[in-house]
């Protein structure tokens, strides 16, 4: 989560309340004087940089236990000791993420645009974990971990905190995560706080549980809390509070685009792949103790930070609130922003009337003002007293604050004011795999993606409540292999003439300017996508779709590779077409298997600590290499090597 | 007969006077992939340049004029190109992109590498490629060779070499080339080389199949002579001498086309440095006809 600077004290809700209006016009005035300015940038070349969030885990070997270390934030603290002195060419840099157990590093530099750049990414990230190590006890680990499977269950943390009722946590009213875990940076506790107090009551977040031979049908917990009664839905497992979902690790990496309509493109023909990566990399099945039946956190995090109230939700009649909102402020992009996507945004998007005329009149394009008009439909929730006039000329403060709290599965990222650093495109949904040589693979991968989508001008656009419906399925558990997804058939598109796609596949004579029918079609007009298996859409099928993974291998023969980085990319992408085909597991797979067969647990989906314990010494030994687990993946040759 | 079945006969006569004939595919960046029925998970770059000789082919049949004031007087060199792939090189620009041109020689004349160096320059309108790489022609390897059974590396004869590389080096001396270098070698071929030749190699192209297993030595090798280790996904032979005499029949119904021999294969690669895309990239083929033995065998007959 982005730091602000602050200055002056936090403000709670009901005092940022009237401060709502002004923070959201000045935000769109900060963004149309910086837009100004961006609009003649020269070209910027490609730069890219993954980040990945680490759990500092603590194991109690005496007890069989595990418990997450609330050191992250001070180990973070030491851990920028080098940047705060200015020191230059550093391996990595460290932020504070929402929780006192986790840490988030990126390399120190941004890479760049040469071949030889993906041989250095693994190396990279093992350097991360070695700068971590150094501050760790004997008994900590650092793990990337998406989620911690016994988050939010007693004495889940070190140190301990005990919570008699929503009383002991005043910030979140948890019943089961303590304020402590939470990052002191004020940001985050009155993010939490004011989330809560904008809804009107706590978050609720019902994940269904897995419904195994012995677990009680209905499955139902009885909380002291009678809010958590109500709230709480049977044969769900009840989560009440921000930390469940931003106590979680992913894996997400900026681009930088040569300009503004590169990195709409890039934006665009991101999305309807975010669906797939999302069940690729799913990597968590365990919640609060429990198994669940998603294979992913993406709706965990969405009702972490739902901060829209009972009218907003549709749940009582407008009166308050202007308007109803589909989605929580966390959730998937609701448009796309090129020009010739427009037919493709077919769902109603809830816009901000004010922000969208200010854009609009400074000759902002339909697309683009309907993007920020959607984002400006979500409130600020975090303000500081002396942080609320601010030069709008140099400053973009408020700008920040609301695109930085619209959590999406894709952010398009302006240039900041007085930096050299370009357009950008964040890709957020990936969950944080177990070792680097995973992570490394998956960032590889998408960078490869889309430098084959710019070289061979693909087309992967479809409607976007397709999109969505393929949200919904990915976090399924196995989504993987047992879910289909709607994925645009013909990818293969623009860049060259029509006249020339008749010419190479039939012999039919077109009209200048308009597309002749491909032989064989129907009168009607053939649809667009069709359901795919993941297996389909990362490796292909003859006469159905070419395949991710073949259209990368393809781009490589065609650029210069030297044979380390070719051994190393030839790994990343073995690793994600047998994730597709099954041969390899998925994280979240691994993870169902390693419990259900572990002699401790009673298939009643109780993860108690013996299991979990188990399961993460597991995890940590296959990370460090120690044991093999041949069923997430192979045996990798690792080429890969730090470059100073 | 249609115009359609006019052009073929047009081309066909061209064809069967020319002793010489010159293919440009044009850029197949793009074009490649919108052959949908074509795209194969497996496609070789075998497969990849046969499809794109024939799309050459078909656009040049396409392109003759049948206006009686306009009939193309047949030459003996013959050009082929594929009028609407073009993707033109903006001099500006030329500095963030990188020309690397591989060149597959079908045989060891010295000359090939000069005549292929112009044609690329010519048909790219550009002033000089950035690399070059020769593949020379193979001799199958020795299976009872150990030493070479893991690179599949061909056996080299450094006196067959050597005056192929002199060439090399003086289009670097002449500014048309800045890095040259070889295919296929073992280590102990890129000593020879190496200690050897006046430009040393910089490039030594291998193939991916055994990128994982590359032996150390070579590795060492490289690293300490700074010569690029490159991997490229080509079968040994990336079109036989038959392959393209079928494609001739195939393709303009040549009355003689067991005569044609390929002389040379390059393909070029046209990158942009900083942002990983592939800008464009080609085939030229130049083949020849073989010099009459007086063993024509009729494919053709006129009555």
């Amino acid at each position: 989560m982005g730091l602000l600077d602050f200055d002056g004290d936090p403000l709670d809700w009901k005092d940022i309340e009237p401060h709502v209006e002004y923070v959201k016009h000045h935000g769109i005035l900060q963004f149309l004087n910086n837009y100004d300015r961006l609009m003649k940038r020269p070209e910027d070349s490609l730069k890219w940089g993954d980040e990945v969030e680490y759990m500092i885990v603590r194991f109690d070997h005496d007890n069989r236990r595990v418990q997450l270390s609330l050191r992250g934030e001070k180990i973070c603290e030491e851990l920028q000791e080098k940047e705060r002195k200015n020191m230059k060419n550093l391996v990595s840099l460290w932020r504070q993420e929402y929780a006192t157990y986790m840490v988030e590093g990126t390399p120190g530099m941004p890479y760049l645009g040469y071949m030889a750049q993906f041989n250095v990414v693994e190396a990279n990230m093992r350097m991360r974990r070695k700068e971590v190590q150094q501050y760790l006890k004997p008994d900590e680990q650092i793990m990337s971990l998406t989620v911690f499977p016994r988050l939010g269950c007693i004495d889940f943390t070190d140190p301990k905190h005990t919570i008699v009722g929503p009383e002991s946590n005043p910030v979140s009213r948890s019943l089961f995560f303590p304020d402590q875990a939470i990052c002191s940076h004020p940001r985050f506790p009155y993010l939490t706080q004011n989330i809560r107090k904008r809804r009107g009551e706590k978050v609720a977040i019902n994940i269904p549980i897995f419904k195994d031979k012995r677990t009680p049908s209905p499955f139902v917990e009885t909380f002291i809390d009678p809010e958590a009664n109500a709230a709480a839905k049977p044969d769900h497992i009840y989560m009440d509070c921000m930390g469940f979902g931003m106590g979680n690790c992913c894996l997400q990496m900026t681009f930088q685009a040569c300009n503004i309509e590169e990195a709409k493109l890039l934006y665009d023909q991101l999305a309807p792949v975010c669906p797939i990566m999302l069940a690729l990399s799913a990597a968590s099945p365990i919640y609060r103790g429990y198994l669940s039946d998603i294979d992913t956190r993406w709706q965990v995090i969405a009702g972490s930070v739902d901060d829209r109230t009972k009218e907003e939700r549709g749940l009582e009649p407008l009166n308050k609130n202007k308007m109803r909102i589909q989605k929580s402020r966390y959730d998937s992009i609701d448009s796309y922003l090129s020009q010739n996507s427009e037919i493709f945004n077919d769902i109603k998007v809830e816009i901000n009337d004010d922000a969208k005329k200010l854009l609009k009149d400074a000759g902002l394009d339909e697309l683009l003002a309907n993007h920020v008009a959607h984002l400006w439909t979500r409130d600020p929730l975090s303000l500081f007293s002396k942080k609320i006039e601010l030069d709008d000329e140099n400053e973009t403060d408020h700008f920040e604050n609301i695109q930085s709290t619209n959590w999406q599965s894709m952010r398009f990222k302006p240039p900041p004011p007085g930096s050299s650093i370009g357009w950008r495109v964040e890709f957020r949904v990936m969950e944080a795999q177990l070792t680097d040589f995973e992570n490394a693979a998956f960032v590889v991968f998408i960078v490869l993606l889309t430098r084959v989508i710019l070289t061979y001008k693909l087309d992967f656009l479809m409607p976007i409540s397709h999109v969505d419906k393929n949200m919904t399925c990915a976090q399924e558990n196995n989504a993987v292999k047992l879910q289909k997804f709607y994925f645009r058939k013909n990818v293969i598109t623009s860049g060259t003439p029509s006249c020339c796609t008749q010419l190479c596949s039939t012999n039919t004579v077109c009209q200048n300017g308009e597309e002749a029918s491909p032989i064989g079609s129907s009168q009607s007009k053939p649809a667009i996508c069709e359901k795919m298996s993941i297996d389909t859409i990362i490796n292909g099928k003859a006469n159905v779709f070419p395949g991710f993974i073949p259209l990368i291998r393809r781009y490589l023969d065609s650029v210069e590779i030297e044979v380390n980085a070719r051994c190393t990319i030839t790994e990343y992408l073995n690793l994600i077409s047998k994730r597709a085909t099954g041969e390899y597991m998925t994280a979240a797979q691994w993870m169902r298997h390693f419990v259900m067969s572990h002699p401790d647990y009673h298939q009643d989906s109780k993860v108690n600590d013996s299991v979990a314990y188990d399961l993460l010494v597991r995890c940590d030994q296959i990370e460090k290499g120690v044991v093999k687990c041949h069923q997430l993946f192979g045996i990798p040759q690792h080429k890969s090597e730090y470059i100073n | 007969m249609s115009m359609e079945g006019d052009r073929a006969e047009v081309a066909r006569v061209m064809t069967s006077h020319a002793s010489v004939v010159q293919i440009h595919t044009g850029n197949i960046i793009n074009w490649n992939l919108l052959k949908k029925h074509k795209f194969h998970q497996n496609m070789t770059s075998t497969d990849e340049l046969m499809d794109s000789l024939h799309s050459a082919v078909q656009s040049w049949i396409g392109s003759i004029s049948l206006d009686p004031m306009n009939i193309p007087e047949p030459q003996s060199v013959l050009k082929v190109s594929n009028h609407e792939m073009k993707a033109p090189i903006d001099p500006d620009r030329r500095e963030s992109l990188k020309l690397s041109v591989k060149l597959f020689v079908y045989d060891w004349r010295p000359e090939l590498i000069r005549q292929a160096v112009d044609r690329v320059i010519h048909c790219l309108d550009v002033q000089k490629l950035d690399s070059l790489m020769v593949s020379f022609p193979i001799t199958p390897p020795s299976t009872l060779d150990a030493q070479n059974l893991n690179l599949n590396a061909p056996v080299v004869d450094m006196e067959k070499v050597k005056p192929v590389w002199k060439e090399l080096e003086s289009t670097v001396d002449s500014g048309h080339v800045s890095n040259i270098g070889v295919c296929d070698f073992d280590r102990m071929s890129l000593d020879q080389l190496y200690q050897w030749a006046r430009i040393k190699p910089s490039i030594n192209q291998i193939n991916l199949t055994n990128c994982c297993a590359v032996p150390n030595d070579l590795i060492q090798f490289s690293r300490e002579q700074s010569i690029q280790l490159l991997t490229h996904n080509d079968l040994p032979e990336i079109l036989s001498a038959r392959s393209f005499q079928g494609f001739m029949t195939e393709a303009i119904d040549d009355v003689d086309s067991v005569s044609w021999n390929p002389a040379f294969i390059a393909r070029y690669s046209v990158l942009v440095r900083n942002r990983g895309i592939v800008h464009s990239k080609g085939y030229l083929l130049a083949a020849e006809r073989r010099q009459d033995t007086g063993d024509q065998t009729e494919n053709y007959r006129f009555f």
